[in-house]
């Protein structure tokens, strides 16, 4: 079996949808791993990994750390906050003394856009991209499309819904991307101001009626209002948010089909979601937080695997 | 496997449980092939804890296969004891101080020949095969 065919995970935009496939296959086993009374396969006890850390992150720095540790990795994990990034050190430079330390592989979250690919030209290191600003979030599409997977089957020819702040979120892009390279059919819905204009340009569909979207859809993905990028208000209130694009049981329960629901997180309960929709059968969302760290497993184990020695 | 089951249940006058192991990850060549180590199916639905075990592979060779898999079943409980059953031995060739406890065959090859074991139920017959691969590969 081949190998992806990238180095680096920067973006869901330069994988194949064979590459997708690849560790969508990956991950089925080490789903099995981590299901064991052992969870832990000796396999990267040779390889050290940075979790560099450049903006907050509970789920995603946890799941990745899990993943390494699962596969034996040593860690070393970095956040800015308590860094000498404050002393105006440069990201290169940063890094460049993490990787002095003999790191094989680095997983960065940053907040500016590219930072994960201006990495990637610059140092010797695989690197994994976890967020870079309003760029792409790779893992969390990937994940999101093998909940998809898990649940229906498969994605192929499946219509899904993105709802809510497309314009500053990551996990939108990925997701359109990861969705369309293996044959979904996608569509944003969310107040005009926080749709991209050129958005359309990408295949996707756009609706700003909530409920005329949710018809359309096998999948809605709940997004979160990313109130720390909101330097605007886009919206006049977050309760006039809640009325046009909050899903609640009773819109749900109205629908001529169930569907399934899923959120990212961290879930802002009675916002974009009541919890009585997080909390349904209907929805997979606790389901794609185990399968995040099977997915971040097979990635790691892939793109180790090119590590030269 | 379940051939394999049912005859050792027919040998033993008793019913066993089954199931199997993939090694991949417990390998201790990664990162030493050209393409990555790509894992198949592992269905171990019972504990391990306390049990007699047989582990069985086709093809005993260099040992190291079973030396994963020896690591690689620890994850499933402490057994009592493990046994293991193969269906060819090729001796001379071991790199690890491996030895097998049930042996269908033993056979002297050179390192440049293969052996592969074919199953009725998956190839349509039951086969054991030397060979040699063209241009050494």
């Amino acid at each position: 079996m081949d190998n992806l065919s990238v180095d680096h995970l920067i973006g869901i935009e330069h994988l194949t949808s064979r590459d997708i496939e690849i560790i969508f296959q990956t991950a089925d086993r080490f789903k099995e791993v981590i299901n064991r009374p052992i969870k832990k396969v000796p396999s990267l006890r040779d390889t050290t990994i940075a979790n560099v850390f450049f903006e907050n992150s509970t789920r995603t720095k946890l799941s990745f750390e899990l993943a390494e540790k699962r596969l034996s990795a040593d860690v070393v994990n970095f956040s800015a906050s308590s860094s000498s990034v404050t002393k105006g050190e440069t990201l290169v430079d940063t890094v460049n003394n993490i990787l002095s330390m003999k790191v094989d592989m680095v997983v960065m979250r940053h907040p500016n856009p590219g930072a994960a690919k201006f990495l990637s030209e610059r140092v010797n290191a695989k690197i994994i991209n976890a967020g870079d600003g309003t760029h792409e979030h790779p893992t969390q599409a990937l994940l999101d499309s093998y909940s998809i997977r898990e649940k229906l089957g498969s994605v192929n020819d499946k219509k899904v819904v993105i709802v809510g702040d497309i314009l500053h979120s990551r996990v939108a892009l990925s997701n359109i991307y990861a969705l369309q390279k293996q044959g979904a059919e996608v569509m944003v819905c969310g107040p005009t101001t926080l749709i991209p204009k050129y958005i359309h340009e990408l295949g996707v569909k756009v609706e700003h009626n909530l409920r005329k979207a949710l018809e359309w859809c096998d999948v809605a993905n709940m997004l979160r209002i990313q109130l720390e990028r909101q330097d605007i208000q886009y919206f006049p209130s977050l309760r006039e948010y809640k009325m046009l694009y909050g899903l609640d049981k009773k819109l749900l329960d109205s629908l001529s089909k169930e569907i399934v629901v899923m959120h990212p997180g961290p879930i802002n309960r009675g916002v974009e979601i009541t919890s009585d929709v997080a909390d349904s059968k209907q929805s997979i969302i606790l389901n794609q937080v185990e399968n995040g760290v099977a997915i971040r497993m097979a990635v790691i184990y892939l793109l180790a695997a090119k590590i030269e020695r | 496997m379940n051939r394999l089951k049912e005859l050792i249940e027919e040998i033993l006058d008793k019913q066993i449980q089954c199931g199997s192991l993939d090694i991949t990850f417990h390998r201790d060549d990664f990162r030493r092939h050209e393409t990555p180590l790509i894992p198949s199916v592992t269905n171990i639905d019972f504990s391990l804890e306390n049990k007699k075990i047989v582990l069985i592979d086709d093809v005993l060779y260099t040992g190291r296969t079973i030396r994963a898999g020896l690591d690689a079943m620890l994850a499933y409980g402490r057994p009592n004891n493990v046994e293991l059953l193969t269906f060819v031995d090729r001796r001379f060739k071991r790199h690890l101080p491996i030895q097998a406890d049930y042996i269908g065959k033993t056979v002297d090859s050179l390192v440049s020949e293969r052996v592969s074991v074919e199953w009725k139920e998956i190839e349509g017959e039951d086969k054991v095969i030397l060979y040699t691969k063209e241009n050494n590969g």
